[in-house]
């Protein structure tokens, strides 16, 4: 590609050119370097309990199957047949002993090892043909507090290292309780007209736009506005390795959204006891009006609890999964608030992401223009705010109406897309 | 071939099979043979699937079904019977009794 990725983005002036959400060798290189290298979201640890429990995802535009083995371990298997390339397994969600090839009858186990072959003998007597040197292609797997990521990656740093001290902050709602969270509900799926990081950049840092857009949805739930928030002293964006959180610490500002006073009471209930597990500022986050992404394409909100990624499309749609997480140990009728309040505000009739999905679809498709695509767009806001906090970790900025992470994920992007795979990447 | 012969062969002691497993045996004018243990009442059949070349005691016994772990074909024990594509003939199955707690199998004698 002829164009240099460092004259896209002019992150100390905060400009960004729109080409990257438009151009197609741009997109091609993210799937490459960001997509097929960092580790990815694919399953929480509750949807696998036992073996041969799965789910099936996408590692950017590769379809992959998450799968528990005879031994209790979470696969990562690239859903592609090493023979004519088929899909070995067609179902969302499932139970199964193993994954057939429709087309020739490959059999794979639950480890990704091929262990059988239709017309057996015909095989068998092919020179070089060998069971042990064919099976699906697997991924590195690890996982964070319930959350199961995974990497193409044929060197990857660990999970640990990738995430860093971005920990801290996952902690708010991985960890805020000591019998751990699981997802309830199934998986809802939508697609939106949009560059998949015009999603991911507004979870990591985008609180201008709430009270904006989501002005009438908030009227409508319950009866007032958002608060303001340029002059609030406490709150914050923080970033970490390209993933964010914008924050509040006002307890239970997105909570409220979900407009049922059993969570209310829930959060204020545990302010305490979470106080004592995670420190009072952490306490603080927990339902706050806030909003975080994990680095590419993770992301979630805190209060809300509605968890998402943005699968990529091509440059200008992406694939939209939403799970709900809630504490394990939460009684039923809640965990049912969280999942019926999750739908009413981030499904695809959710009241708040109608209104987010036509800002996206519109941000996006207005480069088809000529002209249009060659004006650049500012990410300046905030500049100049980064602070040392004592307690918080990570690149912290003053005030959530701020930019600045944004800017660091476009830094973090740029960083990876001029960085080459090293020659076993993907293969 | 003349007239088979029946022979009763001692496998193993019954505890060596505990309730809800099975265990593969390479039994003289046999070949190997698959015995199982379901719910205290002992099976046995071919071990080699029809299907393909599988071992079926490498599958999963799933009360009284085996399931080949190639294609996931599956037998109902008792009968032999195939249960669906991709498997459509059916298991050969042996008599099986047990002594003073010892499995014997009966099969044919080896013509030789």
């Amino acid at each position: 590609m002829s164009v240099d990725v460092n004259d896209l983005i002019d992150m100390d002036r905060g400009r960004v050119d729109r080409s990257i959400f438009w151009n197609d060798d741009l997109y091609q290189l993210e799937l490459e370097r960001i997509f097929a290298r960092c580790w990815l979201f694919v399953a929480h640890e509750s949807q696998l309990s036992k073996p041969g429990d799965f789910v099936t995802t996408w590692m950017g535009e590769d379809h992959v199957i998450v799968v528990r083995d005879r031994s209790g371990v979470n696969q990562v298997l690239l859903n592609t047949c090493p023979h004519r390339g088929n899909r070995v397994c067609h179902a969302e969600v499932g139970q199964v002993r193993g994954f057939v090839c429709n087309y020739h009858g490959w059999s794979f186990g639950l480890d990704g090892k091929l262990r059988g072959v239709y017309e057996a003998p015909a095989f068998e007597r092919t020179p070089g043909f060998d069971m042990g040197d064919i099976g699906l292609k697997t991924a590195s797997v690890a996982a964070y507090k319930g959350l199961i990521f995974a990497t193409f990656d044929p060197d990857p740093p660990t999970l640990e290292d990738f995430l860093g001290d971005f920990r801290w902050y996952l902690d708010v709602i991985l960890d805020n309780d000591p019998d751990g969270t699981e997802f309830v509900g199934g998986s809802i799926r939508s697609v939106l007209a949009c560059n998949w990081k015009i999603a991911s950049e507004n979870f990591a840092g985008d609180a201008l736009h709430a009270g904006w857009t989501h002005e009438s949805a908030a009227q409508a739930l319950f009866g007032q506005s958002v608060p303001r928030l340029s002059d609030d002293p406490d709150s914050f964006a923080a970033n970490v390795n390209g993933h964010g959180w914008e924050f509040n610490l006002d307890l239970v500002g997105n909570a409220a959204t979900l407009g049922d006073r059993q969570i209310l009471r829930y959060l204020r209930e545990r302010e305490r006891e979470v106080t004592e597990r995670l420190g009072e500022i952490r306490s603080r986050m927990v339902g706050s009006i806030s909003s975080a992404n994990v680095f590419p394409n993770l992301s979630f909100l805190p209060g809300q609890n509605a968890f998402r990624t943005w699968h990529p499309r091509g440059p200008r749609t992406s694939e939209l999964q939403t799970w709900v997480l809630v504490n394990k140990g939460m009684p039923e009728e809640l965990k049912v608030a969280y999942r019926k309040g999750a739908m009413r505000t981030f499904s695809p009739s959710g009241v708040f992401e109608m209104d987010d999905g036509e800002n996206w679809e519109y941000s996006t498709q207005a480069n088809q223009g000529f002209v249009t695509r060659n004006q650049p767009l500012y990410y300046g806001l905030g500049l100049g705010t980064e602070i040392e906090h004592p307690d918080m970790p990570g690149h912290v900025f003053r005030g959530q109406i701020n930019d600045a992470n944004q800017r660091a994920f476009y830094r973090r992007w740029a960083e990876l897309l001029t960085d080459p795979p090293t020659a076993a990447s993907g293969r | 071939m003349g007239i088979e012969q029946p022979a009763r062969l001692s496998l193993c002691l019954a505890a060596d099979v505990p309730v809800g497993t099975m265990r593969r045996f390479d039994v003289p004018g046999a070949g190997f043979v698959a015995l199982y243990n379901v719910g205290g009442d002992f099976y046995a059949t071919a071990d080699t699937c029809t299907h393909s070349a599988a071992s079926l005691t490498e599958g999963d016994l799933d009360e009284d079904f085996v399931i080949c772990p190639v294609h996931f074909g599956m037998f109902h024990v008792p009968t032999g019977e195939a249960q669906g594509f991709p498997v459509t003939e059916d298991l050969r199955t042996y008599a099986v009794e047990v002594e003073d707690g010892v499995v014997y199998v009966v099969t044919v004698r080896d013509p030789a």
